[in-house]
């Protein structure tokens, strides 16, 4: 044996090793090498004779090509075990993302939303001036602050520039100290999406408002439609309702931070003065939660703000009674009863999950949820959900009644399995004391009549009108659906033949001729709130794509705090551990663990992935409020004097790295949290995050660094002086 | 052109090996911060076993081209290949000796279940293994026959350090793919016979 040939002997019979035990990972390759090499060196020494026989080249070919057949075989096998094995599944979108990032310029996130007002952070060392410039005839440029060590701040409304009606990918220009730089961005503009329904006095008509797109929809009885441009970000919408503007429509405006009265005569708009999130109008009372860094409720009456309420949590729904004032929070997940005129009518109700929608009537609120717990944290099983409908009596505050939701129909593939009742959305309380609830997750409106313990079922899937957000009862025993993923509202008769169905953005078919990526966001979008067999979906801890806020039991191994969906783009790997290379991998836990999806969607991997993708983290409160531009400077120093940015580097706040839980946090924590590997999330959005870090046990940021780094490895803190601490505090939770 | 003197090659090698050594130490010490100098420390001992590494794969390529034109000794290349190879090894296993105690500390079982931890601890444990090899009075002890496809692991050695580099946390992308397509160029001299 000499030269290749002896080369040749190792590697096939270290195959032929490998292929009776074959470990689908380096180590088990090099073992069977090593193994090989040491067998061959034996029988060198102690057989020479046995290497004395010389082959032909063309033996030694055959011989070569029949060993290596078990390997290859076994190898093609095991090859996507040994790409997991390794971390080199989807290794391309990683080092697309950390080469993104490693190349200065560098701005981040990668994604342009034409929806909403976004923050953009670019990484320029040495540079003095910084702006960005979409090119075209009439290019804006839009000028970057300065924030010291090479850190820019670019906020920008995609209202000021000529953004393209259509497109995946957009061409803008750094401008660094006048110096061009080319970057492809990836562009979202999304459809309409017509979301919850509130209905007229008369239960006449219906309006609903469109965030995406800035337009509300009136829609009456007879699917007859008018549009109304809004302003910038509506999230509300309602009928005044009152005697002196019957039909005036209210809309509240997330970023223009008011309430615009339209219609009735008298148009009219109403400072608030913070960030509205959700509304309620019943008589003569308008009930407005805003969050932002100080989040309120805003009580009005005749169009005049009679009271503000500071909050010290962060509201999501609010409803009104004949009485009082109900407001939903996530953290604590919980209901707070105020009096109408808006003073605190005692303690908070905790449910143990948050609500995911909430209506309120004379005397109750219905509000669903994904478990009850009245008298501590939610049940911990692994992924648990449980949909349930409360009925809270507001006076007693209590919870009078709780029915479960997710159900079966002879449909179920196997025992067990759930088809109905999934992620429960909208919640409307008809005139006639009938409960109309629409199921995101399984595509089917239940209608309890007052009384009834069973529910009439009304399917949504065979119409334009899947994931429906929203049922609300109108006149004549007609209701209306909208479906915030087709763009879609349909009215249907009493008897639940749908008369008119009314395309607010464009059909599949239409889509699909057209705009294939938009028909792709459609479809993951389906997929995200689309439930399992096991009743569980994206939804169910992610409401509206966020965080519900709260510590799920994952994999039945730690307590590990749910994870927000928006601004997730060019971040990979994906979960607390890093452990998923590409969002769409979620689908084969909903294989593997949950029994599979409803429906069969082919390509749902990608679609998933497309449209989560697709969400931009949500706007940083100080872009509307005004920042403190001299104490995010010092933030920055702060942030680079306690060295963050080895991990959380500019501009992304994160180098994309994964650590070991033991190295950063000691080995008893480690071993507390489960969890070998951390990745290093970003740091944007951080201040709209809490709790914090993986098990959420760090409830404040200050915490972060005061109580649970107990190896000192979590920055160098201690190079802060209080004042250092406080502005490095304050730069975070305005990211 | 003049031909060097053989035995200086090594000395050219072990040379870079120390002055790197100092550098990395120096670099280190003038972090404030332990977890910031062990880092560098980490990072600066694999950097330069990485580089050396690409340099012990490309000595043999480049050095049989200039030996073909006379400029350099076939057997100097070979010196100069085993010394960068020995100061690879020896900068490998100061990494390795780093990133244990300090940077991983007491949690040893994580190296074969971190994927970019384990494909480190293998490339260092090839360069051990040839490491030891290196020495003929051990390897004639060691009655070693299989010389050549045990040294071949070299190249088996680069791929899981850049695997290692690319998957852990600090190392620059372009910085491994930089010093992978250097390598494989001169690797293509090869060729050139």
């Amino acid at each position: 044996m000499r030269g290749w040939r002896s080369q040749l002997a190792v590697i096939l019979l270290a195959g032929a090793l490998w292929s009776l035990y074959p470990k689908a990972n380096a180590l088990g390759l090099l073992s069977a090498y090593a193994l090989a090499w040491l067998i061959l060196s034996a029988a060198r020494a102690l057989l020479p004779g046995l290497f004395a026989v010389e082959l032909t080249s063309t033996q030694t070919v055959l011989i070569s090509l029949i060993v290596a057949v078990p390997p290859l075989a076994r190898a093609t096998e095991l090859r996507s075990r040994f790409l997991v094995g390794e971390h080199l599944e989807g290794f391309e979108h990683q080092l697309d993302s950390r080469r993104w990032l490693e190349q200065t310029p560098a701005i981040f996130p990668p994604l342009i939303s034409a929806d909403r007002p976004q923050t953009f952070y670019v990484h320029a060392p040495e540079a003095s001036e910084v702006s960005l410039r979409v090119p075209g005839p009439d290019a804006i440029s839009v000028e970057a602050t300065s924030l010291g060590r090479g850190l820019f701040r670019l906020e920008i409304d995609p209202r000021e520039l000529e953004l393209p009606a259509r497109a995946e990918r957009l061409d803008i220009e750094l401008l660094v100290d006048g110096r061009p730089h080319a970057r492809e961005m990836r562009f979202e503009r999304r459809l309409p999406h017509p979301r919850w329904l509130r209905p007229s006095a008369e239960r006449s008509h219906v309006v609903a408002v469109s965030e995406e797109t800035d337009t509300a929809y009136l829609i009456d009885r007879d699917a007859r439609t008018e549009t109304i441009a809004t302003g910038d970000g509506p999230v509300d919408a309602w009928f005044e309702g009152d005697a002196a503007h019957p039909d005036a429509i209210v809309i509240a405006h997330r970023y223009d931070q008011n309430l615009s009265y339209v219609g009735g005569g008298r148009d009219q708009t109403l400072d608030l003065g913070c960030p509205p999130v959700r509304m309620a109008i019943r008589g003569d009372t308008t009930a407005v939660v805003c969050e932002g860094e100080t989040p309120e409720l805003v009580v009005l009456r005749a169009r005049e703000i009679r009271r503000r309420v500071t909050l010290d949590y962060v509201p999501q729904w609010v409803a009104l009674t004949a009485a009082h004032i109900v407001v939903s929070s996530a953290v604590p997940a919980a209901l707070h009863r105020y009096e109408r005129d808006g003073s605190p009518s005692g303690p908070p109700l905790q449910l143990g999950r948050p609500p995911v929608t909430m209506a309120g009537d004379d005397t109750t609120v219905h509000v669903a949820v994904t478990d009850l717990q009245l008298d501590g944290p939610p049940h911990l099983g692994n992924h648990f959900i449980r949909d349930q409908l409360l009925r809270v009596d507001v006076a007693s505050w209590r919870v009078s009644h709780a029915r479960l939701t997710a159900d079966r129909t002879p449909r179920q593939g196997a025992p067990g399995d759930l088809d109905r009742g999934i992620s429960p959305m909208g919640i409307d309380l008809a005139p006639d004391g009938a409960l109309w609830v629409a199921f995101a997750g399984s595509d089917d409106v239940w209608r309890y009549a007052d009384g009834d313990t069973l529910p009439r079922r009304f399917e949504t899937e065979d119409h334009p009108l899947t994931t429906p957000i929203s049922a609300v009862a109108m006149s004549g025993g007609r209701f209306a659906v909208s479906s915030a993923t087709y763009g879609t509202v349909g009215v249907f008769s009493a008897d639940g033949e749908l008369m008119r169905l009314t395309r607010f953005a464009p059909g599949d078919d239409e889509l699909l001729s057209e705009d294939q990526h938009a028909l792709q966001l459609r479809i993951g979008e389906r997929g995200f709130f689309e439930g399992t067999r096991s009743g569980v979906s994206c939804q169910s801890c992610h409401p509206a794509e966020a965080s519900d806020q709260t510590v799920h039991n994952i994999g039945d191994t730690t307590l590990i705090a749910t994870l927000d969906t928006r601004g997730l783009y060019g971040t990979p790997p994906y979960l607390r551990d890093g452990g998923f290379p590409m969002v769409g991998s979620f689908d084969e836990l909903a294989d593997t663990l949950y029994r599979g999806f409803l429906r069969h969607q082919r390509g749902r991997r990608v679609s998933l992935d497309t449209y989560v993708t697709s969400l931009p983290r949500p706007t940083p409160y100080r872009q509307a409020t005004g920042r403190d531009d001299e104490r995010e400077r010092r933030g920055v120093e702060a942030f680079v004097t306690a060295r963050c940015p080895l991990c959380h580097a500019f501009p992304a706040f994160t180098n994309l790295s994964q650590h070991p839980a033991a190295v950063l946090f000691g080995p008893e924590q480690a071993a507390r949290l489960g969890s070998a590997e951390l990745d290093v999330p970003t740091l944007l959005g951080l201040g709209q995050s809490a709790p914090y870090l993986l098990d959420g046990r760090a409830e404040t940021l200050r915490s972060v660094f005061a109580d649970h780094d107990p190896a000192a490895r979590h920055g160098d803190i201690a190079a802060l002086d209080e004042r250092a601490l406080d502005d490095l505090i304050y730069l975070l939770e305005g990211l | 052109m003049k031909t060097r003197p053989p035995r200086r090659a090594p000395w050219v090698a072990y040379g870079l090996g120390v002055v790197a050594l100092g550098g990395v130490a120096a670099l280190g010490l003038s972090a404030p911060w332990d977890f910031e100098r062990q880092l560098l420390w980490i990072r600066g001992t694999a950097w330069s076993a990485f580089i050396g590494l690409a340099l012990t794969l490309c000595v043999s390529p480049v050095g049989r081209v200039l030996a073909k034109r006379k400029w350099f000794k076939r057997a100097s290349v070979d010196r100069l290949r085993r010394a960068f190879g020995i100061t690879t090894a020896a900068l490998a296993t100061a990494h390795a000796a780093l990133g244990l105690t300090t940077y991983l500390g007491d949690s040893w079982h994580l190296l074969l279940e971190l994927a970019w931890v384990r494909s480190g601890l293998l490339a260092w444990s090839v360069l051990l293994a040839l490491w030891l090899t290196s020495y003929p009075a051990l390897v004639k002890r060691l009655r070693i026959k299989l010389w050549k496809p045990l040294h071949r692991l070299a190249f088996v050695a680069f791929a899981l350090a850049a695997h290692h580099a690319l998957i852990s946390p600090f190392a620059p992308r372009d910085w491994v793919f930089g010093t992978v397509a250097v390598v494989a160029a001169v690797a293509l001299l090869r060729a050139v016979r």
